[in-house]
């Protein structure tokens, strides 16, 4: 006997409790704030970064940059700690005046602010809907 | 032969349990890549449930259509992982833009979990075998 449609109909009853059951799971998305920051404060002891405190800081967490505006001095040290899954890159738009190169999942880097006044733009140019501003003053 | 169906059974259950976690694991990360229908972390979530669901009908169904629907779940996810490795293929549709030229740890195992599936689920599927000619 023909039991296909039977085993279809046991099979996708299945998927729905699946599915259902993932879904009353995944509302727990924390959205991170976009924030300015004058200088920002280092705290990043839990992730075991090397950043000395004090330092500007840039975190990446869930494709986000925090803060997203930052402003440093001419020629100041930033650090970019990555704690998404992924990796990712902090780039200046337009002439590149900084670019963090790969930064791997987890792992913590380092790059110097333009010794030039001014807004800079930055991206991850891996995930380009990624956005922030670096502003040197 | 019945052993080493039941292998076949625990590696593509394995291979399946591995894409499950690590969609399932990175799907609130990539809930920040969305179109205005969907998110990725959505699609992954999908992924995720399922691949889970595909570990319970290969081990404990065994029978073609959840074998194949196995084959499928694993097969969609190996060739999207690709694709939007590779090419960047911009929104689709309701999908957002997914391309993510890099690989990282979490993918190249997703890719690894997806690959054995596959590969441990084709022989379980049934072929058309030639009519035998009657002997009279």
């Amino acid at each position: 006997m023909f039991r296909f449609p039977r085993q279809i109909a046991v099979l996708f009853g299945l998927l729905l409790l699946t599915l259902a059951g993932c879904s009353s799971s995944s509302g727990s998305k924390t959205a991170v704030a976009p924030s300015s920051s004058k200088v920002a404060s280092a705290s990043a002891a839990s992730s075991g970064s090397t950043a000395v405190a004090g330092a500007a800081q840039i975190v990446i967490d869930n494709f986000t940059f925090s803060p997203a505006t930052l402003t440093v001095t001419p020629g100041e040290k930033v650090t970019v700690v990555n704690k998404d899954s992924t990796t990712h890159t902090l780039t200046a738009t337009g002439n590149k005046a900084f670019d963090t190169g790969d930064i791997a999942s987890g792992a913590t880097t380092t790059f110097t602010a333009p010794s030039t006044a001014g807004s800079y733009p930055y991206i991850c140019t891996i995930h380009q809907f990624m956005h922030g501003t670096l502003t040197v003053s | 032969m019945a052993a080493v169906r039941l292998i076949l059974r625990l590696v593509a259950a394995l291979g399946l349990a591995i894409d499950a976690g690590i969609h399932a694991k990175l799907a609130p990360q990539y809930d920040a890549v969305t179109s205005a229908t969907i998110s990725q972390g959505t699609l992954f979530r999908i992924e995720a449930g399922a691949a889970a669901l595909a570990v319970v009908v290969v081990l404990l169904w065994r029978r073609w259509p959840g074998d194949l629907f196995a084959l499928l779940t694993a097969t969609a996810g190996l060739a999207a992982l690709l694709v939007y490795r590779y090419i960047d293929v911009g929104t689709l549709g309701p999908f957002p833009n997914m391309y993510e030229p890099v690989w990282f740890t979490d993918k190249v195992w997703a890719l690894i979990g997806q690959a054995l599936a596959m590969a441990a689920l084709l022989p379980l599927l049934p072929r058309h075998r030639p009519a035998r000619p009657r002997v009279e």
